[in-house]
C-alpha cells in the first residue's frame, strides 16, 4: 500500500469515526430523556466524577493561584503596576485557566476513568446483560455519567478559579506586600461578569460536554479486550486534551469579536 | 391477575421435584407476584402477564408509549423458530440458511466446535444482532421486525447466562439479582428482598448475598447471574457456555439446576456448548452445527447413535476427521522447501 | 442505606460549593455590582479625547470611587467623545460646575475619571452635563512633545547637529 493509499485510508477511518461519535452523541441526547423522574442515577455519577475530581481541583487551583501570583509580581513590578495583581490573576483564571486546567485534569481524572469503567462493563458483557434484560445500556449507564459530567465539570471550574484568586492573594498580598485593597479593587472593577466570567462558564460548559462525551464514547466504542479498554483510556486523554485546547482557541477567538 | 399456565401446573402436580423446597417457594412467588398487582402504583397489569407464569406487573409496562403486537400463546407452536437465516461477519459466513425450532418447555442444547457461531445464535434469538437475511421468530414474534419498544418488551421474558457471568461488579450479589426488579417493576422493597431471597434459595446463594461478584467463585458467579437471569421469571432462558471452565461439582450443580429449573418454572431452556458429555445428559433435544447449518440433529440417543462422520468426529473428540486436524495450508514438504527451492 | 446518604451529602456540598465559587466569581471577583438598574444617576461628560478609558473605568472624587462609567459614545455633531457617568445615588451634592479629567493610576495603569468639585450651589442630577473637561492624556504625544521640546533646546545649543539627537531610551526602563 503506497503513502497516498494509506493517507486515505487514514482520513475515511477518521471521518467514520467521527460520524460514530456524532451518532452515538445524538443517541446519548436522546437517552437523557428517560433521566427525569431518576435522579438518583445522575446524583450517584456526579458523585464519581465530581466528587471524587474535586481533590486535583482544589490542589491544582491553590498552585496555579500561587504560581500566578508570583509569576504576576515579578513582571508587574517592573512597571510599577503591581496593584494590577488582582486583576491579572483574576482574568487569567477566570478566562482561561480555570476552564483549560479544570477541563485538562477532569479528561486525565474522570474522563478517563469514565472510559475505562464503560469499556470494562462491555468486555465483561455487563452491557450485553443488561441489553438482555431489557434495560437500555444508553439510558442506565451512559446518558447519567454524560449528564453528571456536563454538570459537575462548570462547577468544579469555577470552584478552581475561585481557589486560584485565593492562592494569588496568599502569594501577592501576604507574601509580596502587595496592598491587599488594591488587590480586590483592581480586580472587581476589571473584571466583567458578561465577557470574563461569564464567558469562562460557557467555555467551560463546552469542555464539559466535549471531554464526558469523548470519554462515554471511547468506552462504549472500546475493543471489548483488556487491550482495547487500555487505548480507549489513553485515547480519551489524548484526544480530550486536544480538543479541549483547540476549542479554546476557537471559542475565545470567537469571543473576543464579540466585544 | 396473573395465573399459572396450564402445562406449568400440570407439571407440579406430576413431576417429583428434587429440591423439596421449590415448590413451596413456587407457591409463595406466585402468591407474592399476585398480590403486588394490589401494591400501589401498578395501575395496569402487563398484557403478557395472562401467560404461562410471568414476572410481576412492570412499571414501565405502564409508561410503555409503543403497541407492539401482542403474542398469541399456542403451546403447540415451537418457542423460537429459526427460518433460513444467513449471518456474515465481514467476508466471514457464520450462518448460512440455518433452520431449526426450540420446543416449548423443552431443553435443547446447540452444540458445535469453537467459533463456529454459537453465541452469535443466542445473540440472534435475543435480536442483539440482526441476520442478514431470514427470520427469527420468537413467540410468535419476528425479532428481526420488532420495534425497540416491543423488543424489549419480550427481552423481559428472556432470560440471558452469560459465559462470564456478566454481573455487575459495583454491585452485591443481592442488588445484582435486584436489579431486573427494580428497573422494571415498582415493587416494594419488602417484596423485592422476598422474590430476590427465592431466587438466592434456589442457587443456593442466600448466604453470600452481601458478597461482591468478584469474592465469588467462577461457579458462584455463575449461579448468581443464573438467578438474576429468572427473576424476572422468563418464558425462556438462554445459556452461553454454561459448563466451561466450571470444576466437577459446579459442574453438576449446574448441570442439576438447569433440569431443576426447566421442569419446575416450567421454561424453556436453549444450552449453547461444546461439552458432549453434559450436553447429552441433560439435553431433550440437540443440534450439531457446522459449517454454517445443522449437521445433525435429534435427541441425545440419536446424536450418540449417528453414523455421520461429522457427527461421529464431534462426539467421539476425535482430532482428524471432516473437520480437519490442519489449518488450510499449502502441501507440508513444499512448504518446508521453501519459496526459493 | 447510610452509604447512600454518604454520598448524596457528599453530592449536597460539591454542588453547594460549585455553586457558591459561580456565585463568588460574580459577585466578589467580577463587577456584576456596577451591572443592571443600580440607583444612582448619569451624567454626561463631553471630552475631546478619552485616550485609553474604557467602560467600567470608575469615576472618583478626591481619590475615592463615587461611580462608574456606564458608556462611551461618540457625538457626530460636537465631534466629541461622550461619556455616561454613573454616580452613585448617596453622592447627591456634587455641584455643577465641577470638572472632570481622564487620569491614569500610574503611569501605565487604567484609566479613570476624575471630577473636581466647583463652587456652585446647584448640584448635578440626572441628565446632567459636565462641560468643563480635561482630555486623556496621551502617552505617545506627552512623549512627542517632550522630544520635540528637546530637538528644539539642542538645535540651539548646536545648531551644526545633523538631524536630532540620539533618542532617550524608552522612559519606563529603570
Amino acid at each position: 500500500m503506497n503513502q497516498i493509499q494509506r493517507l486515505g485510508r487514514a482520513t475515511i477511518d477518521t471521518l467514520e469515526r467521527l460520524g460514530r461519535a456524532t451518532l452515538f452523541l445524538l443517541r446519548v441526547l436522546r437517552a437523557t430523556r428517560t433521566l427525569t423522574g431518576r435522579f438518583r442515577l445522575v446524583v450517584q455519577q456526579v458523585y464519581s466524577v465530581g466528587v471524587m475530581t474535586l481533590v486535583i481541583v482544589l490542589v491544582s487551583g491553590l498552585f496555579v493561584g500561587f504560581v500566578l501570583g508570583l509569576q504576576g509580581y515579578n513582571t508587574l513590578v517592573r512597571y510599577g503596576a503591581e496593584s494590577s495583581l488582582g486583576l491579572l490573576v483574576a482574568l487569567s483564571l477566570t478566562r482561561e485557566l480555570g476552564p483549560v486546567v479544570t477541563a485538562l485534569l477532569f479528561a486525565g481524572r474522570a474522563g478517563s476513568a469514565l472510559a475505562a469503567e464503560i469499556g470494562l462493563m462491555k468486555t465483561t458483557e455487563q452491557l450485553a446483560g443488561m441489553e438482555m434484560m431489557a434495560v437500555d445500556p444508553m439510558e442506565r449507564i451512559v446518558a447519567p455519567r454524560f449528564v453528571a459530567g456536563v454538570i459537575a465539570m462548570p462547577l468544579l471550574a469555577a470552584i478552581f478559579s475561585v481557589v486560584g484568586v485565593f492562592g494569588g492573594y496568599l502569594v501577592g498580598v501576604g507574601l509580596m506586600g502587595v496592598d491587599g485593597g488594591l488587590f480586590w479593587s483592581q480586580m472587581r472593577s476589571g473584571v466583567g461578569i458578561y465577557n470574563d466570567v461569564l464567558g469562562g462558564v460557557v467555555k467551560s460548559v463546552v469542555f464539559g460536554v466535549i471531554v464526558t462525551w469523548i470519554a462515554v464514547f471511547e468506552g462504549y466504542d472500546a475493543q471489548p479486550t483488556a487491550e482495547g479498554v487500555g487505548r480507549a483510556t489513553t485515547r480519551t486523554v489524548v484526544t480530550s486534551s486536544l480538543a479541549v485546547l483547540g476549542l479554546d482557541f476557537i471559542m475565545t477567538a470567537l469571543m473576543m469579536r464579540g466585544l | 391477575m396473573i395465573r399459572v399456565g396450564a402445562n406449568t401446573d400440570k407439571q407440579r402436580e406430576t413431576r417429583s421435584v428434587v429440591h423439596g423446597t421449590v415448590y413451596h417457594q413456587q407457591e409463595i412467588l406466585i402468591a407474592a407476584a399476585s398480590s403486588a398487582i394490589g401494591v400501589p402504583g401498578a395501575r395496569r397489569v402487563d398484557p403478557y402477564a395472562v401467560l404461562p407464569y410471568n414476572g410481576p406487573p412492570c412499571k414501565k409496562y405502564m409508561t410503555c408509549k409503543g403497541k407492539g403486537p401482542v403474542p398469541v400463546l399456542e403451546p403447540k407452536k415451537p418457542l423460537v423458530e429459526i427460518r433460513n437465516v444467513s449471518f456474515h461477519r465481514g467476508e466471514r459466513t457464520i450462518f448460512e440458511d440455518l433452520n431449526l425450532t426450540i420446543a416449548r418447555g423443552k431443553i435443547t442444547t446447540i452444540m458445535g466446535g469453537s467459533g463456529i457461531g454459537k453465541t452469535t445464535l443466542l445473540n440472534l434469538i435475543g435480536g442483539r444482532l440482526a441476520p442478514d437475511r431470514g427470520n427469527v421468530i420468537v413467540e410468535g414474534l419476528d425479532v428481526v421486525t420488532l420495534r425497540r419498544h416491543a423488543l424489549y418488551r419480550l427481552r423481559r421474558r428472556m432470560g440471558m447466562l452469560f459465559q462470564s457471568g456478566a454481573l455487575f461488579t459495583d454491585l452485591s450479589v443481592f442488588e445484582n439479582v435486584a436489579f431486573p426488579l427494580r428497573e422494571h417493576t415498582a415493587l416494594p422493597e419488602r417484596m423485592i428482598r422476598l422474590l430476590v431471597l427465592m431466587k438466592l434459595e434456589l442457587v443456593g446463594l442466600r448466604g453470600a448475598r452481601e458478597l461482591l461478584p468478584n469474592e465469588l467463585s467462577g461457579g458462584m458467579a455463575r449461579r448468581a447471574a443464573l438467578a438474576r437471569a429468572i427473576v424476572l421469571d422468563p418464558i425462556v432462558v438462554m445459556y452461553d457456555e454454561p459448563f466451561a471452565g466450571l470444576d466437577p461439582i459446579s459442574m453438576g450443580v449446574i448441570v442439576r439446576l438447569i433440569r431443576d429449573l426447566n421442569d419446575t418454572l416450567g421454561m424453556t431452556s436453549i444450552i449453547v456448548t461444546h461439552d458432549v458429555a453434559e450436553a447429552c445428559s441433560i439435553s431433550d433435544y440437540m443440534y450439531l452445527l457446522g459449517d454454517g447449518h445443522v449437521l445433525s440433529e435429534g435427541t441425545p440417543e440419536d446424536i450418540r447413535k449417528s453414523d455421520m462422520p461429522s457427527v461421529r468426529q464431534f462426539v467421539g473428540g476425535l482430532p482428524d476427521g471432516p473437520v480437519s486436524y490442519h489449518y488450510p495450508a499449502a502441501d507440508y514438504f513444499e512448504d518446508l522447501r521453501g519459496p526459493g527451492g | 442505606m447510610a452509604q447512600s446518604k454518604v454520598l448524596e451529602v457528599a453530592v449536597g456540598l460539591f454542588v453547594i460549593a460549585g455553586i457558591a465559587a459561580l456565585a463568588t466569581l460574580a459577585l466578589k471577583i467580577s463587577n456584576l455590582h456596577s451591572i443592571g438598574p443600580s440607583r444612582g444617576y448619569d451624567v454626561k461628560a463631553y471630552f475631546n479625547d478619552i485616550g485609553g478609558l474604557k467602560s467600567e473605568a470608575p469615576v472618583t472624587m478626591a481619590g475615592v470611587r463615587i461611580g462608574h462609567v456606564a458608556s462611551i459614545y461618540f457625538d457626530k455633531k460636537r465631534y466629541q467623545a461622550v461619556t455616561v457617568l454613573h454616580i452613585q445615588a448617596k453622592y447627591n451634592t456634587i455641584p455643577v460646575d465641577t470638572s472632570a479629567s481622564i487620569l491614569t493610576q500610574g503611569l501605565l495603569g487604567e484609566q479613570y475619571v476624575s471630577l473636581s468639585p466647583g463652587g456652585s450651589t446647584q448640584y448635578l442630577k440626572n441628565g446632567s452635563k459636565i462641560t468643563m473637561t480635561q482630555s486623556a492624556m496621551v502617552l505617545e504625544q506627552v512623549i512627542g512633545q517632550f522630544l520635540f521640546h528637546k530637538a528644539a533646546e539642542g538645535e540651539q545649543q548646536q545648531p551644526q547637529s545633523p538631524g536630532a539627537p540620539g533618542l532617550p531610551a524608552a522612559p519606563a526602563t529603570p
